[in-house]
Parts: structure tokens; sequence; C-alpha cells
């Protein structure tokens, strides 16, 4: 949620830890049922053995159309320059995952994105009512944004090392970024420990610096964050997984395509200014449980964040994995958020001398979210045989294809009523963003 | 490291526990060990002996109040009521009692009509089973573990071995196998699988790293009346001898225990659906069929064992993998261990 990511990456943020890579699911009903009922038995083993990279190779592409709803004619103010078109981006993922030994495998992923549409620039307050209300960038932005990663993991008998690296380039922004992690289990593969360390550096050059006085030609942040998780399993059919996230960042953390405006409409508008520093903490919990009977999956998580610049948030979200047919999963899923504001945010400053740190950016304001999802998975095994040349037979080519395709769609409502706490109406972000997701995701083991 | 092999007669079965250790004199006390554990399992589930649960159950056939079992007893029957349900009636743990009308040794048929009469006695769902209360409702049925409980004691035994410090080594339980570990340098074991039609030659080696392997075959006991080869391989559905199977099935899996319930499971479906439910289970296989031709999707070196040097078929799906092509080390084991025992029984 700072000012200088990426454009675009903001929702990705929020994506990345609800959609993992897509996994294929491995043991057959048949064989869960099998599994769940020897291992109950006194003195078996439950399957415990040295993690071991994947066996073959797999491919996946997956599309993606973000698009944000207009701003409704109450919350924008109609300057005759700014756009009520807000935001589209269009991605398109390519990643890869081949073994390379029998301890090793690498993982490639190639991102590109086109994003368009006008994003809120500042908000002023109506005359007369005092409503805050959204003005719009004028020009349309158009951008793109290419990223690449790589992915080595090391694989040992009791888990495994990765180490990563990756940049992402837009016209305006460049960030590298590198990592290290490490995964051991425990007690039979019930219990798994996780740990890694990041760090990225990016560069910022904002566009249009000469028009706008108050924007820096270019600027640095950095960041380092660490991570440690526990998955527990807890019985034969439910599973726990606890992490905690710290991440630091420290540099430019404004936005240099916000301003900020006062209550008095002759002072001008001033840029946007955050500390150059942030410290963020997140808390998540991840419950599974299957029902047996049902053929289906509870999926409960709980998120709590909180940073240093006073923002508190909570996320609660809920699926359930249908299995309709052994080859189609469906999955509804809603999801609830809430978060309290940053303490320099203010839509429209009072008047009097202006604070140093003021920001009127909604992704700062305190407001709430709810999200309706669905997914559909298709897994089809087996598509068809053929004999691979030899030497095809190292990347983990084999003589099989399977596919796996999902579709997946969000619908995300924000407001200032759907949080914890009301908030008032000169506290609430009239950019508040509403938006739909489309995901489509093909992917091949081979 | 020296490869140790205890070799002795348990569940009416050669079996042969090969253990790595520094000598034999160390690794004796764990082979003693798990055969004792082999032995007590006999003792409980064996059908011929009368101070066994098995009998003690046996005989409450036609009790409306039925018989409290143990924790192990019961998990047992457990797993023996998923594979019923998972295999819709082919693994029915009181299928025993067909064995009364079907005698292979005398070459003649059951007539219909003691087939008919015996299947009223034999159906797992007729049981009611109440955790930990186990009611035979008709006087004569019975239970027999002899399906399983081999399968279970190979598993238990390796997990026992591991737990007493062994970390390579291989169970043989009369051709029922669970690995404690692989050969100390990491290389798989390579199983022969008999040829069904020449049961002195492997007709191919399976490579097995962890888990368990068990085979089912139609020439263990069989007998040819007028041209028609009728195996022991009984339908608990029909009280048939199943003929439309395949000749031979060997499945690798996590347990030796699933590995068996499975291969079981898959004798009973006709030849050219066997390898379909195989792969909907998702386990590595090996599949001879009535022509003698090979197929599955278990690490395969084809031919003979010792070959060592021929292509893997297709990976298995549990986790093993394809690409180290040859194996370094080629110690053997027979599935079906009679010929396998090499040193003289130590513990008897």
């Amino acid at each position: 949620m700072d000012g200088a990511e990426p454009k675009g990456t903001e929702q990705r943020n929020r994506e990345a830890d609800e959609h993992p890579a897509i996994a294929f699911p491995r043991p057959s009903r048949t064989l869960t049922a099998l599994t769940t009922s020897a291992i109950a038995l006194p003195g078996i083993a439950t399957p415990a053995s040295a993690d071991v990279p994947i066996e073959r190779a797999t491919g996946s592409l997956a599309s993606s159309y973000y698009f944000e709803d207009n701003l409704s004619p109450g919350d924008f103010l109609d300057d005759g320059v700014g756009s009520r078109d807000r935001y589209e981006i269009y991605t398109q993922q390519l990643r890869f995952d081949l073994p390379i030994s029998d301890r090793m495998d690498l993982g490639i992923d190639l991102l590109y994105e086109e994003m368009s549409g006008a994003s809120p620039w500042f908000v002023v307050a109506e005359a007369g009512t005092g409503k805050p209300l959204q003005v719009m960038s004028g020009a349309t932005i158009d951008d793109h944004r290419f990223d690449a990663a790589v992915d080595l993991d090391f694989y040992m008998d009791r888990g495994k090392d990765t180490m990563s690296g990756g940049f992402s380039i837009e016209k305006d922004y460049t960030s590298f970024n590198l990592g290290l992690g490490a995964e051991r289990n425990y007690n039979d593969k019930n219990t798994v420990l996780n740990a890694s360390l990041g760090f990225s550096y990016d560069w910022i050059n904002p566009t249009d610096s000469d028009g706008a006085p108050d924007r820096p030609g270019s600027d640095q942040k950095w960041s380092i964050d660490l991570f440690a998780g526990i998955s527990q399993i807890l019985s034969r059919a439910s599973t726990l997984q606890a992490t905690i996230k710290y991440k630091h960042s420290q540099g430019f953390l404004n936005d240099p395509y916000k301003l900020v405006a006062t209550i008095e409409p002759n002072e001008g508008l001033l840029s946007d200014e955050r500390p150059d520093q942030k410290d963020q903490v997140s808390i998540l919990f991840r419950y599974r449980h299957h029902f047996e009977s049902l053929n289906g999956s509870a999926h409960a998580d709980y998120q709590f964040y909180a940073d240093d610049w006073d923002v508190r948030s909570h996320t609660i979200e809920l699926a359930w994995y249908q299995k309709v047919f052994e080859w189609l999963t469906f999955a509804p899923g809603f999801r609830w958020y809430s978060q309290s504001k940053a303490d320099f945010y203010e839509a429209v400053l009072p008047g009097g001398t202006p604070p140093s740190e003021r920001s009127s950016d909604y992704r700062l304001s305190p407001y709430g979210a709810i999200s309706f999802k669905g997914k559909l998975e298709v897994e089809l095994r087996d598509l068809f045989q053929y004999e691979p040349p030899r030497f095809l037979e190292r990347f983990g080519i084999t003589d099989g294809f399977d596919l796996l395709a999902a579709l997946s769609y969000e619908r995300y409502l924000s407001d200032g009523d759907f949080g914890l706490t009301s908030v008032s109406e000169t506290d609430e972000a009239p950019g508040l963003v509403n938006f739909h997701v489309v995901a489509f995701t093909l992917s091949g083991r081979f | 490291m020296r490869l140790e092999r205890f070799a002795f007669r348990a569940m009416g079965s050669p079996c042969e526990l090969a253990l790595y250790g520094a000598s034999r004199a160390a690794v004796a006390p764990i082979a003693e060990a798990c055969s004792w554990e082999i032995a007590r399992l006999e003792q409980k589930f064996s059908r011929f002996r009368d101070d066994s649960l098995t009998t003690r159950i046996n005989r409450s056939a036609g009790d409306p109040d039925g018989i409290e079992l143990d924790e192990e007893t019961a998990a047992l029957l457990d797993f023996a009521d998923t594979s019923f349900h998972e295999s819709d009636g082919r693994f029915d743990p009181t299928s025993g009692v067909l064995r009364q009308v079907w005698n292979f040794k005398s070459g003649r048929l059951p007539s219909p009509d003691s087939i008919r009469q015996t299947l009223d006695r034999v159906g797992w769902s007729k049981v009611q089973w109440n955790r930990p209360r186990l009611v035979l409702p008709t006087p004569g049925m019975e239970l027999d573990f002899g399906g399983f409980v081999k399968e279970y004691a190979a598993d238990r035994v390796a997990e026992l071995a591991r737990t007493l410090g062994v970390r390579s080594g291989m169970i043989d339980l009369g051709g029922d196998l669970a690995v404690v570990g692989p050969h100390p340098d990491g290389t798989s074991w390579l199983v022969g699988i008999r040829n069904p039609r020449h049961p002195e030659q492997p007709i191919a080696s399976i490579a097995l790293d962890r888990g368990g392997l068990a085979t089912s075959g139609d020439y263990e006991r069989f007998m040819i009346v007028e041209g028609i080869r009728y195996s022991h391989l009984l339908d608990p559905r029909t009280g048939q001898s199943f003929r439309a199977g395949p000749a031979c099935v060997s499945v690798t899996a996590e347990h030796c225990l699933i590995a068996g319930a499975v291969s079981t499971i898959a004798m009973l479906h006709r030849e050219d659906e066997c390898a379909e439910f195989l792969e909907r289970v998702g386990l590595p296989h090996l599949v001879v069929g009535q022509d003698g031709h090979v197929g599955g999707t278990a690490r395969i070196v084809r031919g003979s064992a010792a070959s060592g040097s021929s292509r893997y078929s297709r990976s298995p799906r549990s986790g093993s993998t394809t690409r180290s092509v040859s194996q370094p080390s080629l110690d053997r084991v027979s599935a079906t261990s009679a010929a396998a025992t090499i040193e003289p029984s130590p513990i008897t």
C-alpha cells in the first residue's frame, strides 16, 4: 500500500497471498480414503519421505483482466479535465517449473501487463456541504510493465532451500529483488517450518516531472522483509498454518502522482508527503478442513495487519472447495476487509499551516471492503500419451500430459461503511474503488 | 554397513528381514523384535488358532450383542470398511467362508446351490460395525483378516525397525514388502516380479525406495476343470472364481497395506478395466495380462532384474525420481520370497 508502488501492483500484492500457484491435486479420492484409514492404525508411519523436486515439467499461462468501476457522479468533481474512467489492467503471465536434477528444480516467471485509465489525483470539499469530491487525473495513463523472476529450489531430506531473484520494469519505475528461503519438515511431515528473507531496491522516475514542480526528478527506496511460518496437520482432515511477516521500507514512499488540497480554495495544492520509512507487520492464520462425506473442503483465513503509519487492518476470507466430479472443482468464496486510516491521512486538509506529512490517497483512508469470488477448476489427466525423445526426460518431459484449467471471477466493493467502525462523511475517501477481476489459467504437466 | 538377512516362516509364508547394520550382532536384536511383533499379530489374527481374537470374533456370530474390539482391531476393520466401499464390494473381509465350498485340491467345482447358501453368510454390509462393537448377525458368518493383516504387519515391522534405528532395509512377509529405507547409498531396492505362468522366472523388476509393494496373482492356487482354469480369487459378490481378471497385479504405495488392498481389488476387475481402475486410484502398478503382456506405471526395470540398464517407464506419482536410469546396487528381493531366503533362519 505504499504510494510509490509500481502502478497496478496494488491489487496484485493483495492477491499474491490469496492465489498461490495452482497445484495439481495428486491423490485420488480412493487413495485418500485408504491412506486416511491406514494411518489411523497404530504403529503405521504417516507417509514421510525426503522432499523431492517436481518430477514432471509444468508450464502455465495465466491471463487476467482487472477493471475498476467508474466513479459515481456524487463522488466526482467534473472539472472538465479529469476522466471518470478508472484503471484497467490486462495481465499475461507465463510460468515454467522444470526439474534440473534429483535435488533441484527451477521456476521461471514472466509477466507482462498493460495499464490504462485515469487515477485519483486529489480531493476537494464540495462548496456548501463540505462533502469530499474526487478530482481525477486528466490524461489517460498508458503504461506497460514487464516482470521476470527466477527461483531455484534445492532439496534435502527434510525440506528445501530456495534462492530467488527478479526485476520489474515500467516507464517510471524499476525494481529488483532477491530472496532466500528455507523450509523444513518435522514430526513425519506433520509440521512444516518456513522462513525467508527478501530485499528489494526500487527506482522511481516520475513522468511529467517538469510540469509538476513538487514531483521529484527521480528517487529511490529499498525494503527488506522477513517471513516465518508454521504449518501443522491437526488431524486427518484439518491443517492450520500461521505466518508472521515483517517489512521495513525506507526512502521515497510518497505517491508522486497525487496531490492534497486544503479546505481554503485559494491555498493551492500540496504534494503528497509521507514519512520516509515504514514498518509493517502482519499475522495470518489459515485453516483448512476436508469433509470426506461432502467431498469438499472449507478454507478459513484471518489476517491482522499493522504499520507505524497507524493503519490497522483485519481480513477474513472464507471459501468452500467442492469437488463436483473427479475432474471438476467449484469454489465460491467471500472476503471481508476493514482498515483504519493512516495518521496523516486527510481527504481535505483543514486551513492553517499544512502538516509536513499528508495524503488524500484512498488507500490510506479508513474503509472496509467485501469481495465475492467464484472459481472453476477442471483437471484432465492423461489427455494424451506420447514417446518423448530421451534427452527431454531429463527435464521432466515424460510420456503423459495432464491439463488443469481454472477460471475465476471476483467482485470487489469498498466503502466507508463496510469496515469495523463507521467513517464520517468528511473522512470517507470519495475515490474508494470497486472492481472486477476475471482470470483464466491454463496449466500443463508433461 | 553390511546387509544382514534374517529368514523365517510366519503367517503361513516364508519371510525375510533384510537390514543394514554395522554387524550381524548389531541388528540381530532388532530382527528378533520384528519377529516377535509378527508373531504377536499372527497369534492375534490367525483363523487357525483356537486362542486367537479372530476365532473369538467368529464364535460370536449370531450373538446379537456381538463383541467389543480393541483399538488395533477396530482400526483394521475401519480400513477394511473403507476398502469395501471404495471397491464396490470386491474387497470383503467376510468372504473367507467361500473357501468352505471351493476346494482347489478337489478338482471339482462347487454346486450352484452350495455357493448360494454360503453367500447368505457373506457380505460386509450385513455386518453391524459400530466401533468398538461388532455384530456378525448370522451364525456361521466369519471374519478373515488374512487379506490384509500380513500387509499391515509388514508396515508395522518396517516402522518398528526405523524406530529401532535401522535406516536401510526391506521387510518381506511372503511377498508383501515394506521398505525400511533405501540402500545406504540412496539407491532403490529392486524387486523381482514373478512371471505368473513361469513362477521361477522374473518377468520384470520394480524399483522401490520407500513405502510398500504387494502382488496378487491367480497362480497361487487354482484348478483346471474341463479345460477351464479356476483361480483362488473368489468374487465376494457372486461367490464365483473370478476368471476375467489379469494374471497378476503388483502395486506400490506409501503403505504395503494399501498396496495389498488395491492389488486385490484390481485383480477382481476385468483385464481391460484393471489398468483404468489403477490409473484412477493413482498408484504405480504393474499388470501382467493373461497373455503375458506386461504393462503399468511402476518404476519397472524391464526384463530381468539383473540387466539394470533398461529405461524406466512413466514415473510414479508418489514422488520418486525417474531420472536416475541405472541402479548401481542391484540387490534383489523376490516378490514371492520362497526363493529369496539366503541365510538360514536365525530366529525361531
